[in-house]
């Protein structure tokens, strides 16, 4: 639990950064046009500011994701009772080199598989984006 | 176009003034201005780039007040933007992450303007054929080159049947070949639903073809210059731009624009 609130801790200041910059960058010409398309202010929301958040909480979750995953090898390797990180640091007591990079693939591995479901999730959610690098 | 006096006034400017406060203090971009759109005409203002006549659309439109004066709606101040006052943008604002069906589609799924779900798609399809769009209704504005996005822009702004369209220089970013192509639909679409409309431009030629009364305005602030009737009756094609009367309007509106670009030119040279 603990260890939930310090990951917690680091990667939400990071994500929370990243995506308020990403939305101040929205352009108000979408919302003009739907006003004058006669959208309330609730409808405003819901139909133009939610689809065109979308894709910075997207890059703010990877950032996110990134800075937790960075804090959490730290705190693994620190104090760690059981887990990758506690087997890690036992393996190394003894110089099992074997079970050491056992522990550092399995870390990068998790990390890579769960950045990737992320980026299915963004290229799934954002078909409609012009991109120049795909 | 005498006919005109006798029409309701839809739209009307009383001593409509706007200016900002800078660092450098008071700028007037807007200064006096009156005028009134009657039912059915076709206005079109143009004037020096920069000097306000985006300005005077935007009150209209309810996207800015006026500093003192008024702007009347159907004899009511604006407020703020509505759908009975379509808008078509110089930058299209079409939404990157609808569809094109669905952008047609936007206004009519909103509750001002909420239409059945099988009316809704009779209109889209409509719009979608007028514009010469449906070989794209499923595909977002990505793949969209500049002339179509500026139809679907028009087509989503037009299916929500506003009376009254404000456009802001729609055919500015066109190629020549586009605009014009562009400029016929909308005549025919004038023609077929009758529309008041207030159009933003600073092409002579496009104003001459297009409205039915031309506002030249001068260089900022904005004030009238003057008013102009076109004399040709609508409905128009091509053929208008040969006429000997078109090419003295021409010359004329093209004398006062460039000698209020030139007080313009003057006038920020001063200032720096």
């Amino acid at each position: 639990m603990a260890k939930l609130v310090v990951l917690f801790y680091a990667a939400f200041f990071s994500g929370v950064i990243v995506m308020y910059e990403g939305v101040s960058q929205i352009t108000p010409l979408y919302i003009r046009v739907a006003q004058t398309l006669g959208a309330s202010e609730l409808e405003i929301f819901r139909k133009v500011i939610i689809p065109l958040t979308v894709p910075h909480i997207l890059t703010a979750l990877r950032v996110a994701l990134g800075v937790a995953w960075a804090t959490l090898v730290a705190s693994e390797l620190i104090a760690a009772q059981r887990g990758l990180g506690a087997l890690i640091q036992n393996a190394s007591t003894y110089f099992l080199l074997d079970v050491i990079y056992v522990g550092i693939i399995c870390i990068g591995f998790v990390a890579l598989v769960m950045d990737m479901i992320l980026r299915a999730i963004s290229k799934r959610l954002l078909v409609w984006q012009e991109r120049a690098i795909s | 176009m005498t006919d005109t006096v006798n029409k309701g006034v839809r739209a009307q400017f009383e001593h409509v003034s706007l200016a900002f406060d800078t660092p450098k203090g008071k700028l007037q971009i807007v200064d006096d201005v009156n005028y009134a759109i009657h039912d059915g005409d076709f206005i079109a203002v143009i004037g020096p780039s920069g000097c306000g006549k985006t300005t005077m659309m935007n009150m209209l439109a309810g996207f800015q007040k006026p500093t003192s004066g008024r702007v009347l709606f159907d004899n009511a101040p604006v407020r703020g933007p509505g759908p009975e006052r379509g808008v078509i943008f110089q930058e299209y604002g079409v939404f990157p992450w609808l569809t094109v069906r669905q952008n047609i589609a936007f206004g009519l799924t909103l509750r001002a303007n909420r239409v059945a779900p099988g009316e809704r798609e009779a209109i889209c399809d409509h719009y979608l054929s007028l514009m010469g769009l449906s070989d794209f209704a499923n595909s977002f504005p990505k793949h969209l080159s500049g002339g179509m996005r500026q139809r679907l822009a028009i087509a989503r702004a037009y299916a929500v049947k506003p009376q009254f369209l404000l456009m802001d220089e729609p055919f500015g970013a066109l190629d020549a070949q586009t605009r014009a192509n562009m400029q016929n639909l909308l005549l025919q679409v004038l023609a077929a639903e009758g529309k008041t409309v207030m159009l933003i431009t600073h092409s002579v030629e496009e104003a001459i073809y297009l409205a039915s009364r031309i506002v030249v305005v001068t260089a900022r602030p904005a004030r009238i210059k003057e008013i102009i009737e076109v004399p040709f009756a609508y409905p128009r094609d091509e053929s208008i731009h040969e006429r000997a009367e078109f090419g003295q309007l021409r010359s004329y509106i093209r004398e006062l624009v460039m000698s209020e670009y030139r007080a313009q030119q003057a006038q920020t040279s001063f200032s720096e």
